[in-house]
């Protein structure tokens, strides 16, 4: 795997795990009626914290020393990518605008903390659909092969 | 010449029409490994397989630089399949 493809598997993994925590927290703040607990709040920070050590180190380690960054094909991988990226964030954005327009209607106020929560969100599917688009590329027909 | 520049990478997912035979003078560079190759090639391994497999069309400018770690003309390690 090159460092390429490692980073867009962090940054789906970092996706996930997120994603993972807002609906944990939702479940627990509107189903179970109580608050995200400190303790365990603590211990999946620590465990994130570790994950981000470890996957840093895994990031830096090169299959060679002589091997680039990035070459020419996974540059040109990485701009289809990000086409598709700046397609998807016009796509959820207008989705987004035209749902709330539906159904709040035009005279509706979004208040300022929700426009923070809707720019990372927005932020982090767009990069969800980044790495899924540059995986898609390498992973189409794409064993390892042989070494 | 028959490959590549303008059309680098076009072909990344559909079979080339420019076959290479970049395998056979791996094996006829004293066994050379795909990750050497890469190496002396400066690109990543998973460019040298999917060149091999006919999955990516490599630039011009790479295609030389294969074409000389080989000893070879482009024309040698890159052939127009009609």
């Amino acid at each position: 795997m090159n460092k390429t493809q490692k980073a867009a598997w962090y940054s789906l993994a970092c996706f996930t795990i997120l994603l993972g925590l807002v609906v944990w927290w939702t479940v627990q703040l509107f189903v179970m009626k109580e608050r995200p607990g400190w303790v365990s709040s603590r211990y999946i920070a620590m465990l994130g914290y570790l994950a981000v050590l470890t996957s840093g180190w895994w990031l830096r380690r090169k299959q060679s020393k002589h091997e680039p960054d990035a070459d020419e094909r996974d540059k040109m991988i990485k701009k289809k990518a990000l086409a598709a990226a700046t397609i998807s964030l016009v796509l959820i954005v207008a989705g987004l605008l035209l749902y709330m327009y539906i159904v709040f209607g035009p005279d509706y106020s979004v208040p300022v903390w929700a426009l923070v929560i809707f720019s990372f969100g927005i932020g982090y599917l767009v990069l969800a659909v980044y790495s899924v688009a540059v995986l898609f590329q390498y992973g189409r027909r794409g064993g390892d092969g042989e070494k | 010449m028959p490959c590549c520049s303008s059309m680098a990478g076009e072909a990344e997912m559909a079979k080339s029409k420019i076959k290479n035979n970049i395998r056979q003078f791996r094996f006829e560079s004293n066994q050379m490994t795909q990750a050497q190759l890469a190496d002396k090639a400066g690109v990543t391994r998973q460019t040298i397989i999917a060149i091999e497999a006919r999955q990516y069309l490599p630039s011009l400018e790479l295609a030389i630089r294969i074409a000389k770690i080989f000893g070879k003309k482009v024309d040698d390690v890159f052939e127009y399949e009609e």
